[in-house]
C-alpha cells in the first residue's frame, strides 16, 4: 500500500515537471539595426495604444504600456500611452489636455493588439503521457499574433506588422529528463525555462517594436517632405 | 510493458516536438506560418497533401517554416531588406501607378543609392523587373553627372540632393525627355525600408 502511495506521488510530481519553449515563427525575429540605447527617436510625439482584448488583459495591457514607454523614452521619444481603443484623430484634434504630453502635436501613434490565433492539447501526447507514466511528455502547444498598427498624426496608415510566435508546454518526468540532459549541453539562454522564454520573447518583442517605430518615423519624414515640396 | 512499447514505436517528434537536437539559433533561422490545411495545399501542391477522408470535425492547421538564406554572411540591415525585397517591391512599383498613364510611352529608368552596393543592385533589378511586369519599357540605362556636380550634390541633405540631382539629370541630357527616372533613397542607415522618388523632366517627385 505504501509503496502504491509512493508511486502515486511521485507520478504526480513527475506529471507537473515543465519544460517551456518559446519559437518565434514571424516577424518577432526579423533582422533589426537600431540601438535600443541610443536616441533614435528625439523629439518624436508618440502614443503608444494597448487594446486589452483575446489575449492582453486590462492589466497585462497596462503594463505593457508602461513599459514601452520606457523604452521609447529611453530612445528619446515624448511618449503618452492609452488603454483601449483608439479615439479617433479628429476628437484627438481637439482642446489640448495638460495631462497629455502629445495633445498638441502627434507624430505618431503605435496600435497593439494581441490575440490567440491556435491552441491544441495534442490529445494522443496526453493519451501516451497516462499510458507512460509521464515518460512520455503532455504537450500543449499556442500560437499567439501582435498586431501593430503605425499611423501619423493624421491618421495616415504609415506601417502595418504582424509578429508571430509560439509557445510549447510540455508536461511529465521525460520532457524534465530530456530537457536536463540538453541543458548539460547548452548555455543558459538556451535552456527551456519559462523565464527565459518570456525574456526572449520580451526582447524579440521590444527590439522590433523599437525598428518598426523608426521604421515609420522615416516614413512619415518623407510623406511630409511630400506634402510640402510637390513637383520640385 | 505497454508503456516501452509506445516510446519504441512512436517518432520522436511526435513525443518531444520539433527542438530536440535543434539549438534555438537553428530554430530562429525558419520563418514560419501558421494555415489551414486548404490554404496550404493551394500553396504548395503536391507537397502538402490534404487526408483523404474529410467526414471528421476536426479542424486541421499546418505550419509551414522556410528555411532563412545565407543567415551569417549578411549583415543586419542586409539580411531585413532582402528578406523582405518582394513585398518591398512590389509595394514600391505600385506607388509609380498613378503616373502610368500620364508617362505613357516612356522608358523607365532605375537607379538605387544604398551604401551596401550588393543590395543596391539587387533592389534595382528586383524593381526593373516589376516594372516590366506593368507593362512598362524599362532600360539598363542609367543618368550620370560630371564630377564637378556629383562633388556639390553629394554635400547637400538629401532632401535638397536628389530634387538637385534630379534637375542636373535633365539640364546635362542624361535623362531624356522621353524618360522616366525611379530612384530607390535610404535616409538613414537605421532603417531598414526603402523609400522611392520619380525624377521625370527635371522634376522631382517624393513617392511615399
Amino acid at each position: 500500500m505504501l509503496a502504491k502511495i509512493r508511486f502515486a506521488v511521485c507520478v504526480a510530481l513527475a506529471s507537473s515537471a515543465c519544460t517551456y519553449s518559446y519559437q518565434p515563427m514571424s516577424g518577432l525575429h526579423r533582422p533589426f539595426v537600431v540601438d535600443m540605447q541610443q536616441p533614435n527617436l528625439a523629439d518624436v510625439r508618440l502614443e503608444v495604444v494597448c487594446v486589452p482584448g483575446d489575449l492582453l488583459s486590462r492589466s497585462n495591457a497596462s503594463t505593457l504600456c508602461n513599459r514601452l514607454r520606457t523604452l521609447f523614452e529611453q530612445q528619446g521619444a515624448i511618449v503618452a500611452t492609452t488603454l483601449g481603443e483608439p479615439v479617433e484623430f479628429e476628437d484627438s484634434l481637439g482642446p489640448s489636455d495638460p495631462a497629455n504630453p502629445v495633445a498638441e502635436r502627434l507624430d505618431l501613434r503605435l496600435e497593439l493588439r494581441a490575440r490567440e490565433e491556435h491552441r491544441s492539447f495534442q490529445p494522443w501526447s496526453w493519451l501516451a503521457f497516462a499510458f507512460t507514466f509521464t515518460l512520455a511528455p503532455g504537450t500543449i502547444e499556442s500560437t499567439f499574433s501582435q498586431d501593430i498598427v503605425l499611423r501619423d498624426g493624421t491618421g495616415f496608415l504609415l506601417g502595418r506588422e504582424r509578429m508571430t510566435g509560439r509557445i510549447v508546454e510540455q508536461y511529465g518526468a521525460g520532457a524534465w529528463a530530456v530537457s536536463l540532459a540538453e541543458t548539460r549541453k547548452r548555455p543558459k539562454g538556451d535552456r527551456k525555462a519559462q523565464s527565459i522564454a518570456s525574456q526572449e520573447l520580451s526582447t524579440d518583442m521590444y527590439r522590433r517594436l523599437s525598428q518598426t517605430v523608426f521604421d515609420a518615423r522615416m516614413r512619415a519624414t518623407v510623406l511630409r517632405e511630400a506634402s510640402a515640396g510637390v513637383g520640385r | 510493458m505497454i508503456a516501452l512499447l509506445i516510446l519504441l514505436i512512436a517518432p520522436a517528434d511526435a513525443f518531444f516536438g520539433p527542438f530536440v537536437g535543434r539549438n534555438k539559433e537553428q530554430q530562429r533561422n525558419l520563418d514560419c506560418e501558421r494555415m489551414t490545411d486548404d490554404l496550404a495545399a493551394s500553396r504548395y501542391p503536391g507537397r502538402i497533401k490534404m487526408p483523404q477522408s474529410r467526414v471528421d470535425d476536426y479542424d486541421r492547421t499546418v505550419v509551414v517554416c522556410s528555411e532563412r538564406l545565407l543567415p551569417k554572411l549578411r549583415d543586419a540591415r542586409e539580411a531585413a531588406i532582402l528578406t523582405n525585397l518582394n513585398a518591398t517591391i512590389t509595394a514600391i512599383a505600385g506607388r509609380t501607378s498613378p503616373y502610368h498613364a500620364e508617362l505613357k510611352g516612356r522608358t523607365w529608368l532605375v537607379e538605387s543609392h544604398d551604401p551596401h552596393a550588393a543590395v543596391g543592385a539587387k533592389t534595382s533589378f528586383a524593381l526593373k523587373n516589376a516594372l516590366m511586369k506593368s507593362g512598362l519599357l524599362v532600360s539598363d540605362r542609367t543618368p550620370s553627372l560630371a564630377v564637378g556636380e556629383l562633388g556639390v550634390i553629394t554635400r547637400l541633405p538629401p532632401f535638397e540632393a536628389y530634387p538637385a540631382a534630379c534637375y542636373r539629370y535633365a539640364k546635362n541630357g542624361s535623362l531624356r525627355d522621353s524618360d522616366a527616372l525611379v530612384v530607390l533613397v535610404t535616409l538613414d542607415p537605421r532603417e531598414t525600408v526603402l523609400h522611392a522618388g520619380l525624377c521625370v523632366d527635371g522634376t522631382w517627385t517624393w513617392l511615399p
